[in-house]
């Protein structure tokens, strides 16, 4: 195959070179017809000369005629000059003639000649001299009859030598028309030959591309568009639209699974957005609601028609600043509890909110769950927590019940004790004071002091009253730190001394502790946390049970409380029997014990960082079986957002 | 009997001068001629007519192309070849013009007025011996004016396809011999015709 700038060149150069031989070959055999023409032309020229010749010598023998036969000799001077005439017309046809037929024209001169010498000697006969006349005549006769016979000879040599260049005029036209046919039939030949390779190469292999390409797309939509008998550009050309075409219907397929895909994915994030258990909203950078799904109806009350286009903060009032715009920094909040406006019965829900950007323009999305129920489970959750908290203070306290009744009973003996000296005192004294109601009885009062020894006795009163006093202050601080352990919090915190804390708890558990542990102190803390006195008490005491209960016989306990950076260490540390590494990944779980059966609850430690959770503490325990357990408690140091939840 | 003895006397007295003096329309002297077309002739006749503008006339109606020249006006002798007293025929000397020139035709004529023969007086064609020749002259022998005239073409002065091929050689020789024996015998009927009956 050839290309289309090739079959222009073909086409140029054919139709060049054709038009050239065309035009050679026409000129060539013009030129010849041309030639014969010329020679043909003069040809009848000399044909009409001869037979003006011819003419003239009709007139010439005539006139002849009319002489001799009417004796008139005036027509012999005309009869010369038609010689004359005669003469010179064949003499200026010579040079024209060939050798034959100039030989010809030779003898007419001659001819002529001896004619007009003939002519020339009848006129001067004489009218009588008959017979002279009449051999004249005769001679005349002879020689003009040569003469017509050479004439005619020549005559019909040169029409024959016409009829000869007649035949070749006529062949040669013949032969230049056949020519022009033939050429010109080839160079149709040859231009049809061109454009149909054009048509069949060029033209046809377009327009089949065309109606390909103009044709309705059908089934599969795949179309044959290469072309194989084609210019090369064409056969390349319908190869890249095969290849374009066949590209585009691998792009649509993908395209239209691409298509399906979205529309699956759609479905399956409409599904996702539809069965979400949260409402999802799309929010502008204003703060309106463009999109949601159907939970948000169901969360916000109200159908998605009215919630689009409102303002998110109409619903969520945290999302709004104090000037009651839009804000574009709390909506980024992940998992931030907040409430709904006061006309919802449940408020409660739970935000979270990321950034996009959808075609260039900034968006949130945020979901908001309810968490109504939650709540309301995190309240009952924490009346549980509380109830389990505060049966595990009563548990202690049972617990304690009996020292603490020990305890109280030892001051309570003494005091009995020195009631009843007292009471001994009383009776003496009373006496004594009668006695000195009356001055009368002075001496006697006198001798009754001394008998009775009163003044020991009001020596021994004083010791005696501040020892029961301090039997019962003990009783009462004892009662009171029970009563305050006993007792159930407020549910404010309070600002509370972990020090005079720790005091309490060791007041509470010193029985517990006074027959096999000492305690060592070394309370250096001095500061004051936010919190709820009871819990922490019941936190320290859980501690201090604790390590009694690890110390088998004989044992320390160490106590220290210090500040670090903003928390307070609390430390218990002691030297009983430890904790198995095991066991202290679980120490804190609930129900945990390795107590026997009924004597632990297995809720101590978990209730303990609970409470310290509570507080926004932590702690931290380390153990080595054999050597003793260390609970380090951090406590923030006055814990202002407890306060202030 | 004698009475047309004595009218033809008369006659031959009238023209014998005629007959021995001027050959009138002819060049020279036919008597050689009438010899060779009738050897039988002890003697002949002359009968001198002349041919004015109503002959003219009247042959320029009969052949239209084909009528006399002016110069053929005049005098015109016809020729009887006797034979004692006895006509054998007439002797008509009649010019026709040519490309040779004039043409002149010595023609014998029968009683009937059919051509028995010709010889040319004068002739340069060199067809001449061809017109000569026995073929040649049965176009025309034996054959009275209709009959010749019926050999003309269409056109009235050449003669028809059929002539024109027995004479392939000399076809303008034929044609003028054919204008010449028309006219020759038709001006020999006209002219001549209530002499040649009292003979």
């Amino acid at each position: 195959m050839m290309k289309i700038s090739h079959y222009n060149q073909l086409l140029a150069i054919s139709t060049l070179l054709s038009g050239a031989l065309i035009f050679a070959s026409l000129w060539h055999q013009y030129q010849k017809v041309e030639k014969i023409s010329r020679a043909h032309y003069e040809s009848r020229l000399l044909v009409q000369t001869i037979e003006h010749v011819f003419t003239m010598s009709q007139l010439w023998l005539t006139t002849q005629d009319l002489l001799f036969s009417g004796q008139q000799t005036y027509l012999a001077k005309g009869i010369t000059k038609q010689s004359e005439q005669l003469k010179k017309i064949l003499i200026n046809v010579k040079p024209k003639l060939t050798n034959s037929d100039n030989d010809l024209v030779q003898g007419l001169v001659v001819s002529i000649i001896k004619n007009d010498d003939i002519v020339n000697s009848f006129s001067h006969i004489s009218a009588q001299e008959t017979k002279s006349r009449q051999l004249t005549v005769a001679e005349s006769d002879e020689v003009t009859a040569l003469f017509v016979s050479d004439l005619e000879k020549l005559s019909k040599q040169i029409s024959s030598e016409n009829s000869v260049l007649s035949t070749q005029v006529n062949l040669a036209m013949a032969n230049f028309k056949k020519l022009a046919y033939l050429v010109v039939s080839l160079y149709i030949l040859l231009i049809l030959f061109t454009v149909s390779c054009f048509s069949k190469y060029i033209v046809k292999p377009i327009e089949n591309i065309t109606a390909l390409a103009q044709k309705p797309v059908q089934g599969d939509g795949s179309l044959e568009f290469r072309q194989k008998k084609a210019a090369t550009e064409i056969i390349t050309l319908s190869g890249a639209i095969q290849q374009f075409t066949e590209h585009i219907t691998i792009e649509k397929s993908r395209a239209e699974q691409e298509r399906l895909n979205v529309i699956r994915a759609n479905d399956k994030a409409n599904i996702i957005m539809d069965t979400i258990p949260c409402a999802v909203l799309l929010v502008d950078e204003q703060g309106l609601i463009k999109e949601c799904n159907i939970e948000t109806e169901t969360l916000l009350h109200s159908d998605k028609e009215h919630i689009i286009n409102s303002k998110v903060f109409d619903y969520v009032p945290a999302l709004a600043t104090l000037e009651g715009q839009f804000d574009s920094e709390i909506v980024l909040s992940n998992m931030e509890e907040s409430l709904l406006s006061p006309r919802f019965d449940n408020p409660h829900i739970e935000f979270s909110g990321r950034k996009i950007v959808i075609k260039g323009s900034v968006n949130y999305l945020l979901t908001l769950s309810d968490i109504n129920e939650r709540k309301h489970s995190q309240k009952a959750l924490s009346s549980l927590n509380e109830q389990l908290i505060h049966a595990e203070k009563l548990a202690s306290i049972g617990q304690l019940s009996a020292g603490i009744a020990h305890e109280i009973n030892n001051p309570v003996g003494y005091i009995r004790s020195n009631l009843d000296v007292l009471d001994d005192y009383f009776t003496p004294l009373m006496a004594y004071i009668n006695l000195t109601k009356s001055s009368d009885k002075m001496t006697e009062a006198q001798a009754f002091y001394q008998q009775e020894d009163l003044a020991f006795i009001l020596e021994d009163i004083s010791p005696l009253i501040s020892s029961t006093l301090e039997g019962a202050a003990r009783v009462s601080k004892i009662i009171k730190d029970l009563g305050n352990y006993a007792h159930v919090d407020d549910k404010l915190p309070e600002v509370i001394s972990v020090d005079e804390l720790i005091g309490k708890s060791l007041t509470l558990v010193a029985n517990e502790l006074k027959y096999k542990v000492e305690i060592t102190k070394h309370l250096e803390a001095n500061v004051e946390v936010a919190g709820f006195p009871q819990k922490l008490l019941q936190v320290f005491i859980n501690m201090l049970v604790n390590a009694s209960h690890a110390i088998e016989s004989k044992g320390r306990i160490c106590i220290t409380s210090s500040v670090e950076a903003q928390e307070v260490n609390i430390c218990f540390e002691d030297d009983g029997s430890g904790i198995t590494q095991e066991n202290l990944k679980n120490i804190f779980d609930p129900f945990f014990t390795t107590k026997p059966v009924g004597k632990g609850t297995g809720l101590g430690l978990h209730i303990v960082r609970s409470i310290i959770e509570d507080h926004h503490g932590r702690i931290n325990v380390s153990s080595k079986v054999g050597q003793g357990s260390k609970f380090d408690i951090y406590l923030p140091v006055h814990c202002g957002e407890l306060i202030e939840s | 009997m004698k009475r047309h003895f004595i009218f033809y006397l008369f006659l031959l007295t009238l023209f014998s001068e005629n007959a021995h003096g001027v050959a009138y329309c002819s060049l020279r002297d036919p008597v050689a001629q009438i010899a060779q077309l009738f050897p039988g002739k002890t003697n002949q006749l002359s009968i001198v007519k002349a041919v004015d503008d109503s002959t003219r006339q009247k042959i320029q109606t009969a052949l239209p192309r084909n009528d006399l020249h002016f110069s053929e006006l005049g005098k015109h002798t016809l020729y009887i070849a006797m034979s004692g007293r006895e006509p054998l025929g007439y002797v008509h000397v009649r010019s026709e013009q040519s490309k040779w020139g004039l043409v002149e035709i010595v023609w014998a004529i029968d009683k009937d007025l059919k051509i028995i023969n010709y010889v040319f007086q004068r002739c340069r064609s060199s067809k001449r011996k061809f017109a000569e020749e026995s073929q040649f002259k049965s176009l025309f022998i034996g054959k009275n004016y209709r009959e010749l005239k019926a050999l003309l073409s269409s056109d009235g002065v050449t003669a028809n396809e059929a002539v024109l091929a027995k004479a392939q050689d000399a076809p303008e020789l034929v044609n003028v011999v054919l204008r010449c024996a028309l006219k020759t015998l038709l001006l020999t009927e006209m002219l001549w015709r209530e002499e040649l009956k009292k003979l």
